[in-house]
């Protein structure tokens, strides 16, 4: 029978799995497996990041364009840990990965090698599953085993290691075990929705004069737009999504009502604590949701739907919880509910709630007569240009408040951001991975003056693999939603929130990337235009408002019915 | 605390995921156990402290690894649970090995492992049983210990025992068994014709006279009322007579005696008035029963010490030396029983003095159970341990009308010492009874006011009954004894047999006659058996000769 190496085997396996992609950095401990990456090019393609954060979070926005697992190759030690922001990041946002971190050899395991880790033990608390492979013969197993726990049920990253010898040991070809998910003896994700609890939520519902949907990102990765659709019209519902659940259905829905939490829109936000009853979809009630959580929706039954038993009642106390696939539950609630056409004062008030934000907050965002450019005009004006149908991702702070704000979305799952980690650096590589799964779309990554200097140097990649990628840099020289929260709670005390920055024109230009810097209004236009025509990656510095504030906001610890509209409200 | 019960694949990594779901919201485990139970899966069980929001939380993040099969949590009274410590203890004086195997009997521990200077204890049971265990065993030197932690199974759902009161039962009472005679007594009733000789209660009734008397006093309504707790005075009066002329107690008054409910009560609230947790009384056994039991309760499992006898010369004897030998700094009293239930043992003077020599050098208090006083047979006499010279200040003597009147249902005893010992005393007999039963105190004393005839008559019964059960046994090639002098028991060995208790419940079941096994009685008691020949004439004949035929029958 043919001998192969293991290195090959795991290659073989990923082709098999249909994986054509990878993100990686090779390095002693993974050099088999980049070995036969480079004899398997034609099938699978290796993207090489500059760091293994930036290869990480390629992975996480590429799998969240596809819904499948996104890969990482990486060696062992440094390489290994340089994951880790990304792999926590996907925990929190259950985005599948699959991380290969290459170890030392079998014998060398426990012997403080060279670049050995304890890889297994620091990935357990942030990944949905771990293993170690020190026997080539495991690895068709194991990889399958990977993937399928990295993309069944609440999605979420695995990390397999896998010793060098492992890597380089011939097997032959046929001499393994096929993995199949009934060897799992109690991982077995439910689907499909207790067909009691649901005739119960959609009697709750029917009875309901004041229901909210809150759309959460399990309505995307469950692939659920038709569905909810369907159901929001059908029972005549108000919805607002949470960070992840905007574009789960487009933001121009009649029934759409905002965008929920701490700097989300006020009508949602204080209606919540009006609500009769809240269809929770694939969310978790996350405390950037719900505020102080004992003043949360004091008057609301709550229907809770998620496919993680662990979310029900963890937070929110449910009425009706039930274990599903969104999809699968909301096709069952769409087969029962009645059509309604009540409640117009109850969306008559979510109406009158918008006319007052617009009033406080909107109009002096966008029709600014300052020269100064705000951040919530550039987003506006990008959101313009593209019809609200690019995809957008954004990096972690202010900016990234506003463009979920700011940015009419309009198609499904084309919003990437990092929300439970909140990870700063993210936005840059995300956005190489989002526009590697959409190669014929456009991909706009909006990201802040701090969190770009955390990974622009991945720029390198976007120029090596000629990823098109357009990159606007809203720029105040200021980590800004500190130096919000620092004028506001800390007596405008701006404890080392304010950069020295580089040209970052200029940096780009180094990179061999085309770039632009703006500052008056009167150019905001014309460049973003410029920037969405043109082909190949591409770089737009926007010097923004250095002291803008986003508003609305619930502040730290306080209840939804406390949120304010601007900083006269901010109770000192 | 919480028990969390995990089911999981045997595989490696898991552990380490568990203890995070606990690590990362900062709950400790307070012990985590986990082996193998089929092929690849093993079973956890983790206790913690941890509030109820968390519990939900923590069972379905421990659900989530992976390799997790089935995550339970469960309160105490919804699990079956054990612990087992082993435990290194100190054994380098010969006293604390004899005390030891006395813990360990009392604890139903286990010696596992033995070396000249210690040994090596087991001992299971839930945590409160063992820490029990550890604090009694902590006085001879813990020098190493090691704990299993927990290993719990859920009780059935639908288990309406779901509140399980005895969890709430201090562990020293759920320890303690319904006395051996109650219980050779209820298992005979099981059983069609069975003759029992276990309990003493006499055949005879109790005198016309006494019964007159009572009904008198019922009808004269003398008996509607709270008497005074110490006993009517006419009856102390009496009492002091009797004490004077029968027990040869001169300078006795009215104030060194508290009438009680039964010797039984007397005797419980001398050992709650006098003895803290720590303070030892020596028994100097086979003795009545009910004596252990009530030292255990009354000091919250705090051990009696026993001194075994022997057979020697045709009688039972123990030895001063080994008395003396006995007594530590702990020791607070000689609790003996004269005549002796069940070995029918009357103690000389010889033998009396010398327990007083040794109470008067180590400062011991003596308690004397006399309430078979009347019944002693041949040239034997009953010398009361209080009329010994210098004696009085340290002794406390019970005496009771349920034997020698034949009074045992009337419950009417009585404690007799010096007037500061009777003063903390009666606080706990007040507190225990208020006061003795009106009419039964009348009855007695009608008993002491006929008191010779009465007496005398039960005394020659007896005195037959006793003849008639020796000499239906002595030819019992397999039953041995020693004569009893008083009392109304015949204690006899059957020769080949280790378990008497077993044995005690087989001879009810195949030879149709209820006797109390030996091993009731404490130390030297064990492969022994007890036969209360204060019962019906016919019945003593028929039980023995049951006894006696099965004895030959089977083979041991």
């Amino acid at each position: 029978m043919k001998q192969i190496t293991g290195a090959e085997l795991l290659l073989q396996k990923l082709a098999y799995l249909g994986v054509d992609l990878v993100f990686g950095y090779p390095g002693g401990a993974v050099m088999p497996l980049h070995d036969a990456l480079y004899k398997y090019q034609s099938k699978i393609k290796h993207v090489l990041a500059r760091h293994e954060q930036g290869a990480v979070h390629m992975a996480e926005g590429w799998a969240r364009m596809k819904g499948r697992a996104g890969v990482c190759v990486v060696t062992s030690g440094p390489g290994a840990t340089n994951l880790v922001t990304g792999i926590a990041d996907a925990m929190m946002d259950s985005v599948p990965l699959v991380c290969f971190t290459g170890q030392v050899a079998s014998s060398f395991i426990g012997s403080d090698a060279f670049q050995e880790t304890d890889v297994i033990g620091i990935t357990a608390p942030i990944t949905k599953w771990n293993y170690q492979i020190t026997d080539s013969r495991e690895i068709p197993y194991i990889v399958e085993k990977a993937f399928y726990i990295a993309e069944s049920g609440r999605p979420g990253p695995v990390v397999v290691d896998i010793s060098k010898d492992a890597q380089l040991n011939s097997v032959s070809e046929n001499e393994f075990s096929r993995f199949d998910k009934n060897d799992l003896k109690s991982y077995r994700p439910n689907y499909f929705p207790n067909m009691n609890q649901i005739r119960s939520a959609v009697d709750l519902i029917e009875k309901s004069k004041r229901p909210l949907v809150l759309v959460g990102h399990g309505v995307i990765i469950a692939q659920a737009e038709s569905e909810l659709k369907e159901f929001v019209e059908k029972a005549n519902l108000p919805f607002a999504c949470t960070l992840h659940g905007l574009s789960a259905l487009s933001k121009k829905h009649p029934n759409y009502v905002g965008f929920l939490g701490m700097h989300g829109n006020y009508a949602p936000n204080i209606l919540t604590n009006k609500a009769d009853v809240l269809i929770a979809l694939g969310m978790r009630f996350d405390d950037r949701v719900t505020g102080n959580l004992e003043k949360y929706a004091p008057k609301a039954k709550v229907i809770h739907i998620d496919i993680d038993p662990a979310e029900l009642n963890k937070n929110v106390k449910a009425e009706i919880p039930i274990v599903a696939d969104v999809k699968k539950a909301l096709q069952e609630i769409n087969k029962l509910i009645k059509s309604s056409n009540k409640r117009d004062k109850w969306f008559e008030e979510f109406k009158k709630g918008f006319e007052l934000e617009k009033q406080k907050v909107l109009s002096r965002q966008l029709n600014n007569s300052s020269e100064k450019i705000l951040m919530a005009e550039v987003v506006s004006m990008i959101s313009d240009l593209t019809n609200g149908k690019a995809n957008i991702v954004s990096d972690v702070g202010q900016h990234q408040m506003i463009t979920a704000r700011y940015y009419e979305f309009d198609r499904f799952n084309s919003w990437v951001s990092s929300g439970g980690l909140g990870t700063m650096g993210f936005g840059l590589p995300a956005g190489l991975g989002v526009k590697l799964a959409r190669e014929d779309e456009q991909v706009v990554a909006i990201v802040g003056d701090g969190g770009f200097q955390m990974t622009f140097q991945e720029l390198g990649t976007a120029v090596e693999y000629n990823i098109g990628l357009k990159t606007v840099v809203l720029n105040n020289s200021f980590l800004g939603m500190v130096r919000q929260w620092q004028e506001l709670f800390f007596d405008k005390r701006y404890a080392f929130t304010e950069m020295k920055n580089p040209d970052f024109v200029k940096i780009a230009q180094a990179y061999g990337i085309q770039a632009q810097r703006i500052s008056k209004k009167t150019n905001l236009k014309s460049a973003i235009q410029k920037m969405l025509e043109f082909e190949g990656p591409y770089l737009l510095e926007v010097i923004v408002e250095k002291e803008d504030n986003v508003f609305p906001m619930v502040p730290a610890g306080a209840s939804l019915d406390e949120i304010i509209l601007e900083v006269s409200q901010i109770k000192k | 605390m919480i028990t969390f019960l995990v089911l999981s694949e045997n595989k490696p990594g898991v552990l380490y995921r568990i203890a995070d779901v606990f690590l990362k919201r900062k709950i400790n485990i307070q012990s985590l156990t986990v082996a193998e139970i089929d092929k690849n899966l093993s079973r956890f069980t983790i206790t913690a402290y941890c509030d109820n929001a968390n519990v939900e939380k923590v069972e379905k993040n421990l659900y989530k690894i992976i390799e997790v099969v089935k995550v339970t949590s469960a309160y105490d009274q919804e699990l079956i649970f054990k612990e087992l410590v082993i435990v290194k203890v100190n054994s380098a004086s010969p006293y604390a090995i004899r005390d030891l195997d006395d813990l360990i009997y009392l604890h139903k521990a286990e010696i596992v492992y033995t070396t000249e200077s210690a040994v090596y204890i087991e001992k299971q049971g839930t945590e409160d049983d063992i820490n029990s265990f550890l604090n009694s065993v902590r006085p001879y030197g813990i020098k190493e210990i090691v704990r299993s932690g927990r290993i719990g199974l859920l009780k059935p759902k639908n288990d309406k025992k779901t509140v399980d009161f005895s969890l709430n039962c201090p562990d020293y009472i759920e320890m303690l068994d319904v006395s051996a005679i109650k219980k050779i007594e209820y298992y005979s009733k099981e059983f069609k014709d069975v003759v029992s000789l276990a309990q003493g209660t006499p055949a005879s009734a109790t005198d016309k006279a006494i019964r007159e008397a009572a009904k008198y006093a019922i009808d004269k309504g003398l008996v509607d009322k709270y008497t005074s707790g110490y006993g009517i005075d006419q009856l102390r009066e009496l009492l002091v007579k009797k004490l004077k002329h029968e027990n040869n107690l001169p300078n006795i008054n009215k104030n060194n005696i508290i009438v009680t409910h039964g010797a039984a009560e007397g005797l419980m609230a001398i050992f709650l008035a006098l003895f803290r947790r720590n303070d030892e009384i020596v028994v100097i056994t086979p003795d009545y029963a009910s004596h252990l039991t009530q030292i255990r309760i009354s000091r919250k499992g705090g051990r009696p010490v026993f001194l075994p006898m022997q057979i020697k010369n045709g009688g039972w004897s123990f030895s001063l030396d080994k008395l003396e030998s006995i007594i530590t700094v702990n020791t607070k009293a000689i609790l003996i029983c004269n005549p002796s239930n069940p070995t029918g043992k009357v103690y000389s003077r010889e033998e009396l003095e010398g327990i007083l020599e040794i109470a008067q050098k180590y400062n011991l208090l003596v308690i004397t159970d006399e309430i078979y006083e009347k019944f002693v047979y041949g040239k034997k006499q009953h010398i009361s341990f209080a009329s010994l010279s210098n004696a009085f200040e340290r002794t406390i003597s019970i005496f009771g009308f349920s034997k020698s009147f034949s009074m045992t249902g009337w419950r009417i005893g009585y404690i007799v010492a010096d007037e500061s010992i009777i003063k903390n005393i009666f606080k706990v007999h007040d507190a225990l009874i208020t006061c003795p039963t009106a009419v039964s105190q009348y009855a007695a004393i009608a008993a002491l006011e006929n008191s010779d005839r009465i007496v005398q008559r039960l005394k020659e019964e007896y005195e037959e009954k006793r003849k008639l059960c020796i000499s239906l046994l002595k030819d019992n090639p397999k039953i041995e004894f020693a004569h009893p002098d008083g009392a109304y028991y015949l204690f006899f060995k059957i020769k080949g047999v280790d378990d008497d208790f077993k044995f005690a419940l087989r001879l009810i079941e195949e030879a149709g006659v209820a006797i109390v096994p030996g091993s009731a009685f404490g130390l030297g008691g064990e492969g022994f058996f007890r036969i209360a020949f204060c019962r019906e004439r016919e019945s003593i004949i028929e039980g023995i000769e049951r006894l006696n035929n099965y004895l030959k029958k089977i083979r041991l």
